[in-house]
């Protein structure tokens, strides 16, 4: 009687065992949690928050965080940290917006934005691989260089471009639109070529991936050079969306693509547990936390304290490496 | 045989490291005056047993009585000084102190005066003990760097002989030994026995232990499998029980088929930064090439830079067609492959699936269209690895660490064997492997060389290179000192003298 | 490891309630304080205020600081402006630039605000912010002292208001007025960031004012006869002495924002003996502890002139008696915050209720000038400190706010608000009324 009464909680039991142990869960953490958010801020503010201007208003503040951790994703994965990413992107919405201005042609200045990106990302991916100087104290080195570059071009003025090409790009849908094609060619690059394959081998044991015959050095300028992409477009969602740069634009724009990654379910040794799209993943999150809990009437300086909190149980949770079983010997 | 003193009491005594079970209610007595044998295969848990006695480690459970008392010695110190001397198997002394501080190294006390060190007592008191033990060549007052490995062996067993111990406890020494390190050390164990003391004697060695031990203990698996009587001792029989099954015939290969005249891999007067200097070799279709001798003897180096790892600073490496191999992509593009000695940190990656770390190896031939990989193939790629290998794990996208170490190397041979490699390069591919797996493993490299496939099979067991190899290469200094082909009569004595 | 994740997942749940919990709390407790009606759905909730409007106004509030100042703010918006003109305020974090409000006026939006008070200063970030209300069609106030030309025809933007440059200029001048007029001569070391450009873009035409009434107060005092004009002398980018045609009288002005540096050259120049006091036309915080060491040196009195907020730096400032048994500030010029945050709210409150154009100077942004109010010494200012700390001694309370209503008053325009906040120069006529 007893054990009948109990089956079918041992099922359920079962159930959760099982899915709970597929490979895939851990990788859908961030997911869930991202839809659990959206519900709850949706019931707790009557269906506001999942109205349609506000889930465009939460699209598009995750975009440019979106897109630069995207390309950074593949540096990620090779267990490696680009410190940089900001300043290129930064960098590069400057100097094309000042192409605009000398040239008055949007297809300039998208040609500019994206070659710029992906010629900062490359030198410095070259540096660090001719010079065998760890990729990490490169882009430290490239951060201070290119915020000091971007603050001498400036000199304390900002780059505004005409009101009328940035309401015509906005029309166009030009931040979707370039979104969405750099998103699914990073998918498609990350989860289904041998480039983002090699990069996560990379990330998991170089030494390993080396003897198996994936070289380094081209992966990891590879990864660059898809990053530098990123930082372009990224660059040109910046301009598209504020219309102007100048020195205290997007200073934080790195460390928030970091914390969308790590969020997003990306590991921060970077390896097998890497993905392209947990940079749009995180950055979604971040922007669902800051507006749901502006519309749920939080405290200013509450939000702050709360969104640590979330912050540290989903890195903690999504960190943490699927174990499976242990085989039996044999 | 009248009934003599029992020294030492082994009961029951268990030992996991996690889940992993080392020894499974162990039990065993040893009597005064005489040499008592432990025999079983790498991991069988004879190394095990012995440092719980010696005091290097705690058993889980169980008990040992020692003259009688309960044994529980905190250290290997306090062993000593108790009776309890171990000689062991890794190489135990410092290089930069002289002959006499590393005899006495933890000891340094009985010579002081206050805080300094009385050396000239220290000295004269070690020399004495060399001159007791009869050891020439050797003088107190030598730094040890200028020794060989022998000597340095010699200098260990010197060190605890000086304790006088009731119990001697030599773990896997001999094979470090030439023939007179040998003759010394079956002299002080022959010693041993006539002074009414005892020894346990630990090696894979069987001839060596059907010569010198009066009793022969085999362990399996942490198991006892039984005790033999010097009157009982049958090579086969041992072996049978060491492997747990026949294992004449199917263990290595007992064929002397030859192999082809084809050159698929040559050295020539290679040179790189340590170990080698014009090194030659060349590897032959079909061959398996032995490369044996001490750890450090360059045979390693020779595996790296065959495939490209290894900086080549003058000579070349080229395969069949003439093309230089310069890094490991060259060597692959031609078909090599190299399974590393540092298996888990060079071979695998320990956070990726089975399925990633097999599929590696294929991403550019698992492609449908504008080389996106197909999911298909791969999964067809990396299921044809894990059924003929017969890779036990529940799930192929678990993490390779999940495995055990004979699983993960089959990880590894599965992802060569799936790029299809020709010359394979293998370097120790059977250490930390159980003998179930090991067999297996022997089975897989010998139909390779039947199916033509090049093996260069680098070792530092001379048995497995004995049993496997076409043609064996003993490495001393990064020089081919021996070279020997496939015959009957091929020992391990016969190489050990062209290792040290 | 299954007993682990369902620990995290109740620990996720734990925090997503707590963080709802404290939302609501915190959401219930300024509501209760301020309209009742916190949002549409509680709309039930008792406490409508006197005179019931309806639901209230959501105003969002893009604040570039935090601490102790911001919070006398926050509070003067949820005690005394949120029921006086039935608003809720919703306040952002700490916001850094043009995109960080952008950021922030899109969340507010999306959460149902009308109208907003912007506190971010740079010009990029006016024009975003403006723009984008314009396209949203919410109305938006700026809270600086110069007018943003380039959005300032736009419907929705109200126009700015902020501490008056010219005003900052008639403070330094009355504070050093005062200074003087003890009939000995007095030397001055003036740190002024008007000849640099660049970031502080507000500070500029405050610190140009600032330091030429000084210039002026040390003219008409000492009848100097400076070489070069005033305003040569305020946009000289290098530091050094004035030449004054008097040789007891010394001016030396180091131009920069560079706290570090011009803490060393006030070192020096002081350590000659030659100057007396030191003027800061921005916050002189950073430089007390390096004046009162020269003070004890040379045993000699300096005094102390600087921009300050209504907190107890300040207070400590004007209660700390140095080693030459003076006050450590003498003079403040300080800046009533709270006189610029009612001003905007009644513009967005004449604006929301369909008076915008009465807010406006023919259809243009007006920039409205809040005067800055000089404190001479420790009772002024403990008089100041007193003002905003109660609900009779708010200086625009809710009565004076509900007489700027259009609404109530339909002879309310811009220039009505104009003449309140001129009226609102007089410090001490202030206190007198409202600390009776």
């Amino acid at each position: 009687m007893k054990i009948q009464e109990e089956n079918p909680f041992l099922k359920l039991k079962e159930l959760a065992r099982r899915i709970s142990s597929h490979r895939h869960f851990m990788r859908l953490i961030p997911l869930l949690f991202l839809a659990l958010l959206t519900f709850f801020f949706s019931v707790m503010t009557g269906g506001r928050f999942t109205s349609p201007t506000s889930l465009k208003i939460i699209f598009e503040q995750a975009l440019i965080v979106g897109t630069v951790s995207t390309g950074a994703a593949f540096i990620f994965a090779t267990g490696n940290v680009n410190l940089a990413m900001g300043a290129t992107t930064v960098l590069t919405a400057t100097i094309a917006g000042m192409v605009y201005n000398r040239t008055g042609s949007s297809a300039a200045m998208i040609l500019a934005a994206i070659a710029l990106g992906i010629l900062i990302m490359v030198i410095s991916a070259l540096l660090s691989t001719v010079l065998k100087v760890r990729v990490m104290f490169v882009t430290i080195v490239m951060m201070t260089l290119l915020s000091a570059l971007q603050q001498s071009i400036l000199g304390g003025t900002t780059v505004s471009l005409p009101h009328d090409i940035i309401t015509k790009l906005t029309q166009m849908k030009f931040s979707y639109i370039v979104f969405c094609l750099y998103f699914i060619v990073s998918v498609v690059l990350f989860h289904f070529t041998a480039i983002g394959r090699s990069q996560r081998m990379l990330g998991t044991n170089s030494v390993c991936a080396e003897q198996t015959g994936i070289s380094g050095p081209k992966y990891l300028v590879l990864a660059f050079f898809i990053a530098g992409i990123g930082c372009g477009i990224g660059a040109l969602l910046a301009i598209v969306r504020a219309g102007s740069i100048g020195a205290n634009t997007l200073t934080s724009l790195n460390m928030d693509c970091m914390l969308a990654l790590v969020l997003g379910g990306m590991s921060i040794f970077g390896g097998s547990r890497s993905s392209a799209y947990a940079g749009i993943i995180g950055a979604v999150t971040v922007c669902i936390l800051n507006q749901g809990m502006l519309m749920i009437n939080v405290d200013s300086t509450v939000i702050q304290g709360v969104r640590g909190i979330i912050f540290l149980i989903l890195v903690y949770t999504s960190q943490k490496r699927p174990q499976g079983l242990p085989a039996p010997e044999g | 045989m009248t009934k003599k003193e029992i020294l030492l009491e082994v009961c029951g005594v268990d030992k996991n490291f996690g889940v992993t079970i080392a020894l499974n209610n162990v039990s065993f007595s040893l009597e005064r005056g005489n040499v008592y044998g432990l025999i079983g295969e790498n991991g069988s848990g004879k190394s095990t047993v012995s440092s719980i006695i010696a005091g290097m480690q705690e058993a889980t459970r169980g008990e040992i009585l020692y003259k009688g008392e309960t044994w529980k010695p905190g250290s290997m110190l306090e062993a000593q000084a108790h009776g309890i001397g171990m000689i062991v198997q890794e190489a135990g002394t410092i290089a930069n102190i002289t002959v006499a501080e590393n005899i006495f190294l933890g000891h340094e006390k009985m010579f002081s005066n206050g805080p300094f060190v009385n050396k000239g007592k220290l000295m004269s008191e070690a020399q004495k003990l060399l001159e007791r033990l009869g050891i020439e060549g050797l003088r107190a007052e030598q730094p040890t760097r200028e020794l060989d490995m022998q000597r340095r062996k010699i200098i260990e067993i010197a060190k605890c002989m000086y304790w006088e111990p009731d119990l001697l406890i030599v773990d896997e020494t001999s094979t470090a030994l030439s023939f007179e390190g040998r003759e010394f050390l079956y002299r002080i164990m022959k010693e041993q026995r006539e002074n009414n003391k005892c020894v346990l004697f630990i090696s894979h060695d069987l001839d060596e232990m059907m010569e010198h031990c009066d009793k022969l203990t085999v362990l399996r698996d942490g198991v006892i499998i039984g005790t033999l009587d010097k009157a009982e001792y049958e090579p086969d029989t041992i072996r049978r029980m060491m492997v747990g099954r026949e294992v004449k015939g199917n263990y290595y290969r007992n064929d002397f088929d030859g192999y082809g005249d084809e050159v698929v891999l040559r050295a020539d007067c290679i040179t790189t930064m340590e170990d080698l200097l014009c090194f030659n070799l060349e590897l032959h279709k079909g061959e398996i090439l032995g490369l044996g001798g001490l750890s450090h003897c360059g045979m390693h180096t020779v595996g790296r830079a065959l495939f490209g790892i290894e900086k080549i600073l003058d000579g070349s490496v080229t395969v069949a067609d003439g093309t230089r191999v310069k890094n490991p992509r060259v060597a692959i593009n031609h078909r090599m492959a190299y399974v590393s000695k540092n298996r888990d940190t060079e071979s695998l990656g320990l956070s990726a699936s089975i399925y990633e770390n097999i599929a590696s190896t294929g991403y550019k031939v698992n492609t449908w269209f504008l080389n996106l990989i197909s999911g298909k193939k791969e999964n067809a790629y990396v299921d044809k690895q894990v059924q003929e290998l017969s890779i036990k794990c529940a799930n192929k996208h678990y993490n390779v660490n999940t495995l055990s170490g004979g699983n993960k190397q089959k990880v590894v041979f599965g992802k060569w064997i799936a790029s299809d490699a020709e010359i394979l390069i293998l370097d120790c591919p059977t250490r930390g492997i159980d003998v179930g797996v090991k067999a297996a493993m022997y089975q897989l490299i010998y139909e390779m060389k039947k199916a033509g496939k090049s093996i260069l099979l680098i070792s530092e067991e001379l048995q497995e290179l004995i049993g496997m190899c076409d043609r064996i290469l003993i490495l001393k200094d990064g020089e081919v000192t021996c070279e020997k082909f496939r015959t009957e009569n091929v020992t391990e004595h016969m190489l050990i003298d062209y290792m040290i | 490891m299954k007993k682990l994740k369902k620990i995290t997942s109740l620990l996720l749940t734990l925090a997503m309630v707590l963080s709802l919990v404290s939302g609501c709390t915190n959401a219930a407790s300024t509501s209760s304080q301020g309209t009742g009606a916190a949002d549409g759905k509680e709309g039930s909730s008792a406490a409508v205020p006197s005179e019931s409007k309806g639901d209230p106004y959501k105003i969002a509030v893009a604040t570039i600081t935090e601490g102790e100042i911001w919070e006398v703010q926050k509070s003067y918006y949820e005690n005394v402006v949120g029921p006086a003109l039935n608003m809720e305020f919703m306040f952002s974090e700490k916001l850094a630039d043009a995109n960080g409000l952008v950021d922030f006026m899109e969340r507010a939006y999306a959460a149902g605000c009308v109208g907003l008070i912007n506190f971010v200063t740079s010009n990029d970030a006016i024009s975003q912010g403006a723009r984008k209300a314009e396209e949203w069609g919410m109305w938006f106030v700026t809270q600086n002292s110069a007018l943003n030309e380039e959005v300032a025809d736009l419907i929705y933007n109200l126009g700015h208001c902020g501490a008056s440059a010219q005003g900052m200029g008639v403070a330094y001048s009355e504070a050093f007025d005062n200074l003087l007029s003890d009939g000995e001569n007095h030397s001055v070391f003036i740190f002024s960031g008007a000849a640099v450009g660049g970031a502080s873009g507000q500070g500029a035409a405050s610190h140009y004012y600032s330091v030429e009434g000084i210039l002026q107060a040390m003219q008409n005092k000492y009848g100097l006869t400076y070489e070069k004009s005033i305003d040569e002398i305020i946009n000289n980018q290098n530091p050094g002495e004035v030449a004054t045609g008097n040789s007891d009288i010394k001016i030396y002005i180091y131009p920069g924002l560079d706290l570090a540096a011009a803490t060393t050259a006030a070192q020096t120049q002081f350590q000659t003996g030659d100057y007396d006091i030191f003027a800061a036309v921005f916050s002189y915080s950073a430089f007390t502890n390096a004046l009162s060491d020269v003070e004890v040196s040379l045993n000699k009195n300096i005094k102390i002139v600087g921009t300050a907020s209504i907190e107890a730096q300040t207070a400590t400032g004007f209660g700390t008696i140095d080693s030459q048994d003076d006050t450590m500030l003498n003079a403040a010029i300080i800046n009533p915050l709270n006189n610029a945050n009612g001003i905007c709210s009644i513009i967005l409150y004449n604006a929301l209720t369909g008076y915008a154009d009465a807010m406006k100077d023919n259809g243009k942004a007006v920039l409205f000038k809040v005067e800055p109010w000089a404190c001479l010494n420790a009772e002024t200012y403990t008089g100041i400190s007193q003002l905003d700390s109660s609900p009779e001694s708010y200086v625009l309370n809710a009565d004076d706010l509900q007489a700027l209503c259009v609404e109530n008053d339909g002879s309310v325009t811009f220039q009505t608000i104009e003449a309140k906040l001129e009226a609102l120069a007089d410090v001490n006529a202030i206190i007198a009324e409202k600390l009776k």
